[in-house]
């Protein structure tokens, strides 16, 4: 099942930086789910609409995870923009996904 | 090898009170194992780079599949294209296999660039996996290089967690499960390895050593949970279609008996052995360099090739045009032979590989073509493979081998003086060997000559005596025995007897006709004493009635 979260506002399409994340969870498995949390949270924070996330459930889509050689959960891979960062292993807090993506949240 | 139905095996293994096996296909390694793989369980391949655990477990997945099982390959370590270009080299199509959805290579390698956040759970591989089997009816699974994922783990404790989920899971899902793994030199990470070997069913451990310049690859298995299994270890070697062992503790004592006599090659050699070689047997042919034994050797090949039989010429020298070249001037021509197909030349320095190798190239060999007969020129060769005990064991391994299919083998040994001709490295194989025949030189008289003397001969009488022979330009020429005066001898020596002993016939028979001579003319004289006698009797006779 696909979580799609996109809202998008006309004015962010000028300032043109919009955050695109697939984060591959297994079920109810606790690390995956305090990730999906976490990002959840953050982008509503940080990017307010300008942020889209997709969440693959690697039981359900298989195919989807074996495309992009998912093989642990959670993964979190951040597509836009570029570059592309594929971030392993459970992110328990929104500091430290903002220290992984190198966004400074202290200004904002 | 050819693909089995996998079914069939089983029920051949029904009588064997042990679990059920996957059979692995690879030859020898079912024999070792007793069957295969414990069939639904793990089996670990524990192995250093190099030492081709990886083509173990992909040799697994490719043959199983090839028999009707679907296989998935998770690799941790290398591409599913550099797997593919590997297997295209063992002339396997991985690619083929793919398409038909009887194999599926899963890429699991963790990019470089990865950032690993935290701890993590292989669900996700799991799930993919779980995906993937159902689609496919999956039986058999290979993770290659597991030991590069536990190293991302941050705490032991969370590495040996996930590797009971990993087992359960493979466990529960039925498929028969092959992981290989790299000894750890750390010892953070040596446990990984050791949990992991307690928990699956069956360890192999596998290695490559280099011994005497050469690399011998050899595997042993250390455990194998509710089986019987062979415990030594066990060399194998990678060939160009895949991996080979051929475990030599296998070859049991079944040996074909002699079979009928086979023409030598040389009248005069079928004369002293009551017939000839038998069948099957093994010959072996010493001498110092230069007395003929590949000329004897060749006469022979010659000889079965126009019958109709082939040859398979297992040369440590000489190239195969450099053999053929030089026996020409013996009179012998091999090339219509090699022509027709009937004889066939294996030739590679014994430096080339090791022991293992060349047994299993020389194997591979005789499968292919069936030769009736085998040479090997020269045994003598032999220790330059890496090493004394390797070419004894080379060589116990083809003649049982060769003696076991009912295949002539014909041994050439060069004697260089410090080796005993019925001994390799101080191992005696004199047991083995049906015939001997020894060639040397003899001086004496200011010449030197060859002689040619039958040692042994099982299975048929045969005559002890030295026999000089020559080299002409139409092979060997065995001549006859000459015993003048009780010794033996050659060349001139011989020659110059012959024509004495002529003169001493001759003399004698004048003497004889001397003798008659006198004889009668003794008789003569007797006759005409006794006619004097019977005169003068009469005369007194006369008188006396007067």
């Amino acid at each position: 099942m696909k979580v799609n979260l996109k809202t998008k506002n006309e004015k962010d399409d000028e300032n043109n930086i919009c955050y695109r994340f697939i984060l591959f969870i297994a079920g109810e498995e606790p690390k995956s789910h305090i990730t999906k949390n976490v990002l959840l949270s953050f982008c509503k924070k940080y990017f307010k609409t300008s942020y889209q996330v997709d969440i693959v459930d690697v039981f359900e889509d298989y195919n989807v995870a074996i495309e992009n050689q998912i093989i642990a959960v959670p993964t979190l891979i951040k597509k836009e923009p570029l570059p592309e960062v594929t971030i392993v292993g459970l992110i328990e807090n929104e500091e430290k996904l903002a220290k992984i993506l190198g966004i400074d949240v202290t200004i904002n | 090898m050819k693909a089995e139905k996998i079914s069939s095996l089983n029920q051949g293994e029904a009588n064997n009170l042990s679990i059920e096996k996957a059979p692995t296909f690879i030859p020898g390694l079912d024999e070792i194992l007793s069957g295969g793989f414990p069939r639904g369980g793990t089996t670990v391949i524990n192995g250093d780079a190099g030492s081709g655990k990886t083509i173990f477990g992909l040799e697994f997945i490719y043959r199983g599949a090839l028999a009707g099982e679907p296989g998935i390959f998770i690799c941790f370590e290398e591409t599913p294209e550099q797997i593919r270009k590997n297997a295209a080299t063992l002339g396997w199509d991985l690619p083929t296999l793919e398409k038909n959805k009887m194999i599926f290579l899963h890429d699991g390698a963790i990019k470089p660039e990865t950032i690993i956040s935290g701890s993590f759970s292989l669900r996700g591989l799991l799930a993919s996996i779980a995906g993937k089997k159902e689609e496919i009816k999956a039986k058999r699974i290979v993770i290659d290089a597991l030991d590069v994922v536990l190293r991302f783990y941050d705490s032991p404790m969370a590495a040996r967690s996930e590797m009971h989920l990993l087992n359960n899971w493979l466990n529960d899902e039925n498929m028969t499960a092959v992981l290989t793994i790299r000894p750890s030199k750390n010892p953070e990470t040596q446990i990984y390895g050791e949990f992991f070997e307690s928990m699956s069913d069956c360890v192999i451990k596998i290695d490559a050593r280099v011994v005497e310049q050469i690399t011998t690859r050899r595997l042993r298995v250390i455990k194998f949970r509710g089986s019987d299994f062979h415990r030594n270890e066990y060399p194998f070697v990678i060939t160009s279609t895949g991996l080979f062992t051929a475990p030599i503790s296998m070859v049991g004592l079944k040996h074909k008996p002699l079979g009928k006599k086979i023409s030598t090659g040389n009248k005069e050699l079928d004369r002293i052995l009551c017939g000839g070689y038998r069948k099957g047997s093994c010959i072996l042919i010493a001498g110092e360099p230069g007395t003929g034994k590949t000329i004897m050797a060749s006469e022979f090949v010659d000889y079965v090739c126009r019958n109709g039989e082939s040859v398979l010429y297992i040369g440590f020298e000489e190239s195969e045009d450099s053999a053929v070249t030089n026996l020409k001037s013996a009179g012998i021509n091999l090339q219509p032979h090699i022509k027709a197909n009937k004889l066939v030349f294996l030739t590679n320095y014994p430096e080339a590989m090791g022991a293992e190798e060349h047994y299993i190239r020389a194997v591979k060999k005789i499968n292919l073509f069936n030769p009736e007969h085998v040479v090997v020129d020269a045994i003598s060769a032999c220790p330059r493979m890496g090493g004394k005990l390797a070419a004894f064991e080379y060589l116990m391994r083809l003649l049982n081998f060769c003696k076991e299919k009912g295949i002539t083998i014909l041994m050439i040994n060069q004697l260089t003086g410090t080796n005993d001709f019925l001994e390799i490295s101080g191992n005696s194989i004199s047991s083995m060997i049906d015939t001997v025949i020894y060639m040397n030189y003899i001086e004496g008289n200011g010449e030197t000559n060859r002689i040619l003397q039958v040692l042994k001969s099982r299975g048929s009488s045969h005559s002890n005596q030295q026999h000089e022979f020559i080299i002409t330009d139409n092979g060997i020429k065995i001549l006859d025995i000459f015993k003048g005066k009780g010794e033996f001898l050659t060349g001139t020596a011989r020659i110059e007897k012959e024509e004495q002993d002529k003169a001493d016939a001759e003399k004698l028979d004048y003497e004889i006709a001397r003798k008659e001579l006198e004889l009668r003319y003794l008789q003569k004289l007797r006759e005409s004493a006794i006619r004097e006698l019977k005169l003068r009797t009469l005369k007194r006779g006369k008188f006396k009635m007067e």
